[in-house]
């Protein structure tokens, strides 16, 4: 998942940044499916990707309460 | 220079970095205000600068819930928006993300194509190129007691970012909460300048580093003059942060976060002060509060300022500015959507915009 990744990010100049922190990390909202699973279910980043899989990178635009911490 | 051209000479223009995108609010007389916006929408936008040196380039802090955080700018008032080719990243290794970027600020007029980034987790990043390309300040991540600052309650963050105009090897940062720091070496090495502020929540009052300082501002003409709103107390130093005298005098707390200056009387500082529990204004009041005389005396600023059992505005630490027209122009921004203007420094005041998202900050520029 991350030479995808990498690769991703030499096609277009800036992609990880929008997917990972830059601990390397999938950023909270962003979430990766191979086939119909989440990689956060199976081994994350390190997830293999078989040849011919297909892969859907989808942003959750969460809901909900959002705790405000500006304010102190 | 095309941008610049948008609007006439004279206008005054308000950045407003708000909890969903920047607004802007433009006025040739400061009685007529027209917004524009809202830009980077999907973002909080917790500060946004102008930069007129050169041509105009409006830079936007956006901080991103579910994208990612970025410090775009635009060279037409936010009409269309630049990425920067490298942005504000931590490096690989460092083992920290950007939580969220809280000041952009211009260089000196000497350093023209340089700006400065305050970011949470407290860092300094800096761009030489207008904000093509940033990197992080080396100085401060390698400070010896780094690995001992704790954050308040907004974060761990870099918020103010004062330049001496006359020593460019100077300048001051303030963290919260760890206080202000201060290099003489162009940001090789940083010292501790907190000496006489007041930290309550800590077993030691006057720690050497801990303090909880909410904003920093600089004197224009006299470098070694600098004032800051903490979370206990309001301070002035006249020797570039070596000491700190308490000016809280009369104001009716010691809890309050913005601070602006009267460009044409640098002795005159406006505030506003709130209930350290409630957040908001401490009587049924809302207040601005001025100081003639470098805060030997304040008083309260209160035409036109809305008053009731139901007024329980808050302004967070980048939501005062004053502007640089004689008398100076004074923009509040509240976290409930409100702007209160003044155009006669202080003594009057106007709403000039209201239903807008929660503002985190106000600056002006005069065009």
């Amino acid at each position: 998942m991350r030479e995808i990744i990498d690769d991703l990010d030499r096609q277009f100049p800036g992609l990880r940044p929008q997917l990972c922190e830059e601990t390397g990390n999938l950023r909270p909202f962003v979430n990766i499916f191979l086939e119909r699973d989440n990689v956060r279910d199976l081994r994350g980043l390190d997830t293999p990707v078989p040849e011919g899989a297909t892969l859907h990178v989808l942003l959750s635009v969460a809901g909900g309460a959002h705790h405000d911490q500006h304010d102190g | 220079m095309a941008g610049r051209r948008r609007f006439p000479t004279g206008t005054v223009l308000l950045t407003v970095g708000t909890k969903r995108g920047l607004f802007l609010l433009t006025s040739k007389d400061r009685r007529t205000w027209t917004p524009h916006g809202p830009f980077q929408a999907g973002h909080r936008v917790y500060h946004a600068a102008l930069d007129l040196r050169g041509s105009a380039r409006l830079f936007a802090a956006a901080n991103g819930d579910f994208f990612a955080s970025s410090l775009r700018y635009s060279d037409d008032f936010g009409k269309t928006w630049q990425e920067p080719e490298r942005g504000i990243l931590f490096p690989e290794g460092s083992g920290r993300s950007l939580k969220n970027m809280w000041i952009v600020e211009p260089g000196r007029s000497s350093e023209p194509d340089t700006l400065y980034c305050g970011v949470d987790p407290a860092a300094l990043f800096v761009s030489h190129d207008r904000g093509k390309t940033w990197a992080m300040t080396e100085g401060l991540e390698n400070h010896p007691t780094r690995s001992r600052w704790q954050p308040g309650a907004g974060g761990l963050c870099l918020h103010s970012v004062v330049l001496d105009p006359t020593n460019a090897q100077r300048m001051w940062v303030a963290i919260s909460a760890v206080g202000v720091l201060r290099t003489d070496d162009g940001g090789a090495t940083w010292t501790f300048c907190n000496k006489g502020t007041r930290a309550d929540f800590l077993p030691d009052k006057y720690p050497e580093y801990g303090q909880c300082v909410h904003r920093l501002i600089g004197h224009p003409s006299k470098p070694d003059v600098l004032f800051q709103q903490n979370h206990c107390g309001t301070y002035v130093t006249r020797n570039a942060g070596d000491a700190w005298t308490d000016i809280q005098s009369n104001l009716p707390s010691d809890f309050g976060f913005p601070l602006a200056m009267d460009p044409h009387d640098p002795d005159t500082l406006y505030t506003v002060v709130e209930s350290g529990e409630a957040r908001a204004n401490i009587t049924d009041q809302f207040t601005v509060y001025r100081t003639e005389n470098g805060g030997k005396r304040w008083q309260r600023l209160t035409r036109g300022l809305p008053k009731g059992p139901a007024v329980r505005l808050g302004v967070l630490r980048h939501g005062l500015c004053a502007d640089t027209r004689d008398p100076c122009g004074l923009y509040v921004g509240t976290n409930t959507g409100q702007i209160f203007a003044s155009r006669d420094r202080g003594d009057s005041w106007r709403l000039i915009a209201d239903f807008l998202p929660s503002i985190y900050s106000v600056t002006v520029t005069v065009l």
